[in-house]
């Protein structure tokens, strides 16, 4: 093989490869979420949005009542946090995050692998049904119930900011929601 | 506007004595002063944090302005012919800037306001009352202290500053690939190799997402970048040694933005350390500074959890323990190492890696399916890679076969390392990766493809084909460029002395 014929070979497939990544460029920003698009959606509004104080949407509300209702949470009270997005192995740290709110972590029964090394008292299981829903961001309070206050989250990561979020001792930060 | 201007500018400012004392002339010391600049900022940003000293941004850039300006006096001439690469850095920079807060392009989730949250906590002194070490624990501070400043403007986020960042390594990349290989190919070959290995990630989809995407990433992939690339060079014998000395600094900004940086750096560098012609005290220095950067992040984290009465976690603890090892081990390597010796080095944490790859999928087994599961799907569609990284991925492993270049072992070492590195690392947290865009893995895939595209590049721009030189090597014309195993098969064991060490080329552009 000649070296020379070998190297152009390289140089040809990178730029088709590279033609290619262009034209892909619109198509993975169209199958993506939102949040994950390229720059044809910046969703720079929203951050500025936010910034000014203004709520830009529903979903982003809900994103940013929901720690601060956990926050409010009085030491001792139960919270009970559900998913349906099953089987994802919970990483013990983020249990711990939960306790260190003062706060009885019940973790659905169905997902128990997620409650390795965390204290588990209970199963939510019972309770998901009686929230209408487990899709999305819900936030039930359960006054007549067994629970303050009832969380389920779509998948993992949102639950992580929730979490994340409610432990920060002034969160919003300054300026985010207002 | 203004203020992402001047942070822009004063990233360049703080990098650019930096860039001199490590040997960088002109546009070298154009491409690295920004990057090299964050990392200052951070590293002095970090130290005022696990001292719990005052967190205000603008002590922050005092005390980087003392940094580099000690650095500048040391440095004071190694500045000659760097003055119009220098405006034209910081001209570049503020550029960026301002048409990123123009434009408002910038990229953000929900993680980014967490990130955020802490920078608006910095700037305003009140990170020590963080009564949840959660969050210091899984956030860190990089990123908050890279936004901080912003709440100076009465804004929450430098949205320039990871762009910036983005930009500079992208000319370092460049910057790198021009240096190892000028005058070793015909100029037409060498713009050629450069331009495509430049637009290969602004073609890609999650490489632009990255650039603007207010996390840690760039700042992560940044330093492999620095470490891996100023190894091969300084291996290639195309950059001052002292080159690698001076990118120990991106090791305390990267252990200090994700809590798996610090592996990735370990493994990293365990390459590094493996070139024979990195001197002995370059490895100590960047042993050194990793194992004092871990060792005083987890101790403050230890300290933290103690504040609060809470268990410290055994992962802090272990870290503490890693910090302090490293800190010895820089100690033994003061001591020059045998040809023969960084083999072995090479060799053995080979089959260190493979045990612990084998081991993680043994403890976990259910945890390494799913992960490789999620990771060729989003290899291959949900996680914007494609096609990019899946023909990358096959793009090295067909110039490795093909090709032979011992000089970028490093990029190679470093490159092929990281999939187990990521696997272990699934094991350790205990969660697999997952299917979606937002995986962990999938956004971390920009730490590595910078260095995986400069393998690439270097290794077919200037390697040989193997067939061939296997011929020459039976000639006996090529007796230099054996692999590593020849270089164990014909036992060479002499120690590469400080002074032959020494012998860079006089001007590095």
């Amino acid at each position: 093989m000649d070296t020379r014929r070998v190297r152009a070979v390289f140089a040809w497939s990178a730029g088709a490869i590279i033609a290619l990544s262009v034209v892909a460029f619109p198509i993975v920003d169209s199958h993506l979420n939102s949040n994950y698009r390229g720059l044809s959606n910046l969703g720079s509004r929203d951050l500025l949005a936010l910034a000014a104080g203004v709520e830009a949407d529903p979903a982003l509300a809900t994103t940013y009542g929901l720690p601060l209702a956990v926050r409010e949470l009085a030491p001792g009270a139960t919270l009970v946090v559900g998913t349906d997005d099953h089987g994802y192995v919970w990483p013990r740290f983020r249990l711990a995050a939960l306790a260190d709110l003062g706060a009885v972590v019940i973790v659905d029964g169905s997902t128990a692998a997620w409650a390795d090394g965390a204290e588990i008292e209970g199963n939510v299981a019972a309770s998901m049904p009686a929230a209408g829903t487990n899709k999305g961001w819900q936030l039930v309070l359960d006054p007549g119930g067994d629970n303050d206050v009832l969380v389920l989250i779509e998948q993992y990561g949102k639950l992580d900011t929730v979490i994340s979020a409610a432990l920060l001792p002034d969160f919003p930060a300054r300026g985010v929601v207002g | 506007m203004m203020l992402e201007v001047l942070v822009a500018a004063i990233l360049v400012v703080l990098g650019a004595p930096l860039a001199a004392l490590a040997g960088l002339k002109r546009w070298g010391v154009a491409a690295f002063s920004p990057l090299l600049g964050a990392f200052v900022y951070m590293a002095v940003g970090a130290m005022q944090v696990v001292l719990y000293l005052p967190t205000y941004p603008w002590l922050t850039l005092a005390l980087s302005v003392l940094v580099s300006g000690a650095v500048c006096f040391i440095a004071r001439r190694q500045f000659a012919g760097a003055a119009i690469p220098l405006v034209v850095s910081a001209a570049s920079a503020g550029a960026i800037a301002a048409a990123t807060f123009a434009l408002t392009l910038v990229k953000w989730t929900a993680d980014s306001l967490i990130y955020l949250a802490i920078g608006g906590l910095l700037a305003s002194d009140r990170y020590h009352d963080v009564p949840a070490p959660g969050i210091t624990l899984e956030r860190l501070v990089g990123v908050g202290l890279l936004h901080a400043p912003a709440h100076g403007g009465g804004a929450i986020a430098v949205m320039g500053v990871t762009p910036v960042m983005a930009a500079s390594a992208l000319a370092i990349s460049a910057w790198m690939l021009v240096t190892g290989a000028a005058g070793r190919v015909p100029r037409k070959h060498l713009a050629v190799a450069t331009t495509l290995l430049v637009a290969a990630p602004l073609a890609a989809n999650r490489m632009v997402f990255t650039a603007f995407y207010i996390n840690g990433h760039v700042i992560v992939g940044g330093a492999v970048l620095l470490l891996a690339g100023c190894a091969w060079l300084v291996a290639a014998g195309r950059a001052p040694a002292r080159l690698l000395a001076v990118a120990a600094v991106a090791i305390p900004a990267a252990t200090v933005t994700r809590p798996d940086a610090a592996a990735l750096l370990a493994v990293v560098l365990v390459g590094v350390l493996a070139e024979p012609r990195v001197r002995p005290r370059d490895r100590a220095v960047l042993v050194a500074t990793l194992g004092g950067a871990m060792f005083a992040w987890n101790a403050f984290l230890a300290s933290t959890y103690m504040r609060v009465g809470l268990t410290v976690p055994r992962e802090v603890l272990a870290q503490v323990a890693g910090g302090a090892v490293l800190l010895g081990l820089a100690l033994v390597l003061l001591r020059p190492l045998s040809v023969l010796a960084c083999a072995r080095i090479v060799r053995w944490s080979v089959i260190g890696l493979a045990a612990a790859t084998v081991g993680a999928i043994a403890m976990r087994p259910e945890v390494a399916v799913r992960s490789v599961y999620a990771t060729i799907v989003n290899m291959a569609y949900r996680g914007g890679w494609a096609p990019m990284l899946p023909l990358l991925a096959l793009a090295v492993i067909v110039a490795l076969a093909l090709f032979t270049l011992p000089e970028v072992r490093v990029l190679a070492y470093a490159t092929l390392t990281f999939p187990a590195v990521a696997l272990i690392l699934a094991v350790v947290r205990d969660g697999a990766y997952r299917v979606g865009p937002g995986d962990s893995l999938n956004r971390s895939w920009a730490h590595i493809v910078p260095v995986a595209l400069l393998l690439v590049t270097a290794t077919v721009l200037l390697g040989r084909l193997r067939r061939a030189s296997a011929e020459s090597r039976d000639s006996g014309v090529d007796q230099q460029l054996g692999d590593l195993d020849s270089v164990e098969g014909g036992a060479l064991t002499e120690v590469v002395s400080d002074d032959e060490q020494r012998k860079p080329p006089a001007a590095v552009d």
